[in-house]
């Protein structure tokens, strides 16, 4: 049986092209970096974002070009006296102002949002990338991040399915509708997750 | 340094127009060639702006309401096969307009003389990676998310 779904690593950016920075470094090295992972492959090519890892190199998070946005508005909060007139708050900006911004701060928890490898569809994916208005998603294989699928590439791989003829064996139209099901229960279900909380859909 | 709104914009004429009348199938076209060609492009853009009847500038097809589009036509919920089972025949695909899935001007356009903040305000507020500019009412150009990066040092 031929399956009319193309392989995920076909698609899926593999987390060794990525440029990665540890999770107590500044906002300021990240910009470095990030400047850096543009011109990676080719001129103003390559990734718009950068794995964050934590003190035993395990990927924690994603820094993304709306990350480093955030930490602008960080860096707001020091001047605003309502914030700081909280003791935590000043604490916070007081630790802000002498250390620089942390990337931690700004980055996304990988367990934000993930996909597990074995599991991946593109319907529930791209509802991952639709509703939660994200651009990259981690993909996890036995819970460690193996690669980043980008939501211009499942924009790609779904329009060119959409444009082959259907061609399905009866076994495969009824592996597939109920594959169909389960990932339209599955998002239904995922409406009421709260977005810090790990999905695997 | 006060960083001027049209210094960092891409004008109109950079950036792909369509009417909001053309199918659904030529938009998602024009944005997959430009996925394609996008290793030899700088400039590569992720949404289209739209245009009504009269030329006026009406919003953007998004690479994200592009998806979702797409995500609907293959993968229907059961409650929109429900609905067509009970009620009407499916439109075909190739008779859908932008005009259904575009996102308008409301929360996606700031003024040419705002500050930069404003801008990053916006984008993180509606979680979106690209706003329209207007002057005197009318749009003049677009700012992505990576325009916006150049600017954060300063902003540090």
């Amino acid at each position: 049986m031929i399956s009319t779904y193309p392989s995920m690593d076909s698609f899926m950016i593999s987390i060794h092209d990525f440029l990665t920075i540890n999770e107590y470094d500044s906002i300021r090295d990240a910009l470095k970096l990030m400047r850096e992972s543009f011109h990676k492959n080719s001129a103003w090519q390559g990734p718009h974002m950068l794995i964050v890892l934590n003190n035993r190199e395990q990927p924690v998070g994603l820094l993304t070009l709306k990350s480093l946005l955030r930490s602008t508005k960080i860096k707001q909060l020091e001047e605003n006296t309502s914030f700081k007139s909280d003791y935590v708050s000043w604490y916070y900006i007081k630790k802000c102002h002498e250390t620089g911004i942390a990337v931690r701060e700004v980055m996304r928890p990988i367990k934000a949002y993930s996909i597990d490898r074995h599991d991946f569809d593109f319907n529930a994916a791209s509802a991952i990338f639709t509703r939660n208005g994200i651009n990259f998603i981690p993909v996890l294989d036995k819970g460690e991040v193996i690669g980043i699928v980008d939501k211009s590439s499942v924009f790609y791989e779904l329009q060119s399915l959409s444009t082959l003829p259907k061609k399905f064996s009866p076994f495969e139209t009824m592996a597939k509708y109920f594959k169909d099901i389960k990932s339209n229960v599955s998002v239904v279900l995922g409406i009421f997750q709260p977005d810090t909380k790990k999905v695997s859909r | 340094m006060r960083i001027n709104l049209s210094q960092i914009m891409i004008t109109l004429d950079q950036y792909p127009i369509i009417s909001e009348d053309v199918s659904l199938d030529k938009a998602i076209n024009i944005l997959t060639k430009e996925f394609e060609k996008r290793d030899n492009s700088w400039h590569n853009y992720e949404a289209l702006i739209t245009t009504g009847s009269s030329g006026e500038i009406t919003g953007m097809l998004t690479l994200r309401s592009a998806l979702i589009a797409i995500r609907e036509l293959r993968y229907p919920s059961l409650s929109l096969r429900f609905r067509k089972l009970l009620f009407n025949k499916p439109v075909p695909r190739s008779k859908l307009q932008v005009k259904s899935f575009i996102h308008p001007l409301k929360n996606r356009s700031v003024n040419i003389s705002d500050e930069l903040d404003e801008v990053i305000s916006l984008v993180l507020r509606h979680n979106i990676n690209s706003v329209l500019v207007s002057d005197n009412g009318r749009i003049v150009g677009v700012i992505r998310t990576i325009d916006l990066f150049w600017y954060i040092e300063d902003m540090l």
